[in-house]
């Protein structure tokens, strides 16, 4: 994994405008309940918690110890000082993967990718755009999706590579763009108009 | 990376990737390398703006001018890039459109040859035959629509009697005044018109001799046109 998967990692936030729910504030969230039911529901006010924050700041892939070790607001409430254990961080996080809304990268349970937006929701906005400017049957580098001037105002622009790859593999599957590698292992897509 | 992106090979649409594909994709590589190039070149000419500025503010005049001369070099290179990309972008341009005029030519040629086929199937000789045989058939349809022309289904006679009746009952209606419907009751005195005995004149004779005179005249009338028959008849008896 060189230059392709590594730019759209950004460093936690440690504050930041996100308005938090309500739930934020209260002590007991913060504490994995022991009753099952409670827990289950406690698990997916967090899962949605994480979703709209990653969504808001457009985080695709977290590391949860590099979360912890800087005290990121997600997890740390310094107005009731509660934060959450790495152990809940990682519960949490098995039941994001779960319930298909992230990937593990890492045997270790640090790192994780969230999908905010599926891999499929982003392979039709993707062709949605591709179609929509009149790229079809035009070749595009998978940098210039990420990076390019053209892209930059379009909510994929900075997308993670790991996730982007998915979203091209499934448009692939779909009969509607060809991924293939051109020199020094740098990607290409070429795109094809449905019939 | 290698192994995470080796399912590209042996993909189903594998084949639709042509050498020009391969060509623009190499291209476009190039261009993103420059803009990433001109990138970094950015960031150095901040960071010599920078160390100017601060060098500058300390009295450091040689080294701010070589910052200075750092940066006029790094937005010389930024220019180059510049014209590079240009280079690229036309050619990467020229490829699409060389490209786009080899289908077209090739579906022109598709297109000639449907054209070509079509025109096979119907010679000019076949399409002046159809052309008569039309005429022939308009001048047919022609004589069928004149022969048919001023005649009409019992059904148009029937409704032009019947509007023909009613025109008629309108006339009489409009010639003659309407007869007043109430009772009249209106007593006229008729004896103020009628006298009741006729005023006898004094030159008149009487009925009876009125009548007589009558009878007499027709008599001689009747005898003064017999005698005309009698007399040619009477020579004849006498013999």
């Amino acid at each position: 994994m060189s230059e392709h998967s590594s730019p759209s990692v950004k460093s936690p936030p440690i504050t930041s405008a996100f308005p938090f729910p309500s739930y934020y504030n209260r002590e007991p969230f913060f504490t994995l309940q022991p009753i099952l039911n409670t827990q289950k529901k406690q698990l997916q006010m967090w899962q949605e918690l994480i979703l709209s924050y990653t969504r808001y700041h457009k985080i695709y892939e977290l590391d949860i110890n590099e979360y912890i070790k800087r005290g990121s607001e997600l997890f740390n409430n310094e107005k009731i000082k509660r934060k959450l254990s790495q152990e809940t961080i990682v519960a949490i996080f098995n039941e994001i993967v779960d319930s298909g809304y992230g990937e593990w990268l890492d045997k270790d349970k640090s790192r994780a990718l969230v999908w905010w937006r599926k891999p499929d929701e982003w392979a039709s906005i993707i062709y949605q755009w591709v179609v929509d400017s009149g790229q079809t049957d035009s070749i595009l580098t998978v940098w210039e999706i990420q990076k390019g001037d053209d892209t930059k105002n379009l909510e994929f622009h900075e997308i993670n590579t790991n996730i982007l790859m998915k979203a091209l593999k499934s448009l692939e599957k779909q009969g509607k763009a060809q991924i293939f590698s051109g020199s020094e292992n740098n990607l290409g897509v070429k795109f094809f108009s449905t019939h | 990376m290698g192994g995470m992106f080796s399912f590209c090979g042996g993909s189903a649409r594998k084949d639709q990737i042509s050498d020009k594909d391969k060509a623009v994709l190499e291209l476009k590589i190039q261009r993103d390398k420059l803009k990433q190039y001109q990138i970094k070149i950015n960031l150095v000419i901040q960071r010599e703006t920078e160390i100017a500025r601060e060098c500058a503010k300390n009295n450091k005049k040689q080294q701010a001018i070589l910052a200075l001369k750092k940066r006029k070099y790094q937005e010389k290179l930024l220019e180059d890039t510049d014209q590079n990309l240009m280079n690229i972008q036309e050619m990467v341009s020229t490829i699409e459109q060389a490209h786009i005029q080899i289908k077209i030519a090739e579906q022109l040629k598709q297109g000639n040859n449907a054209l070509k086929e079509l025109h096979k199937e119907m010679s000019l000789e076949e399409i002046e035959n159809i052309m008569s045989d039309t005429q022939d058939a308009v001048d047919y349809q022609n004589e069928i629509s004149e022969a048919l022309s001023g005649k009409f289904t019992q059904e148009e006679e029937d409704e032009l009697m019947a509007e023909l009746d009613q025109m008629e009952k309108q006339q009489l209606k409009s010639k003659f005044p309407e007869v007043p419907n109430n009772d009249l009751k209106i007593n006229v005195n008729l004896d103020h018109v009628l006298p009741t005995k006729l005023p006898s004149s004094p030159k008149s004779k009487p009925i009876a001799a009125e009548a007589e005179e009558i009878e007499v005249g027709i008599e001689e009338v009747e005898a003064s046109s017999k005698p005309t028959k009698e007399r040619d008849r009477v020579p004849e008896m006498a013999i």
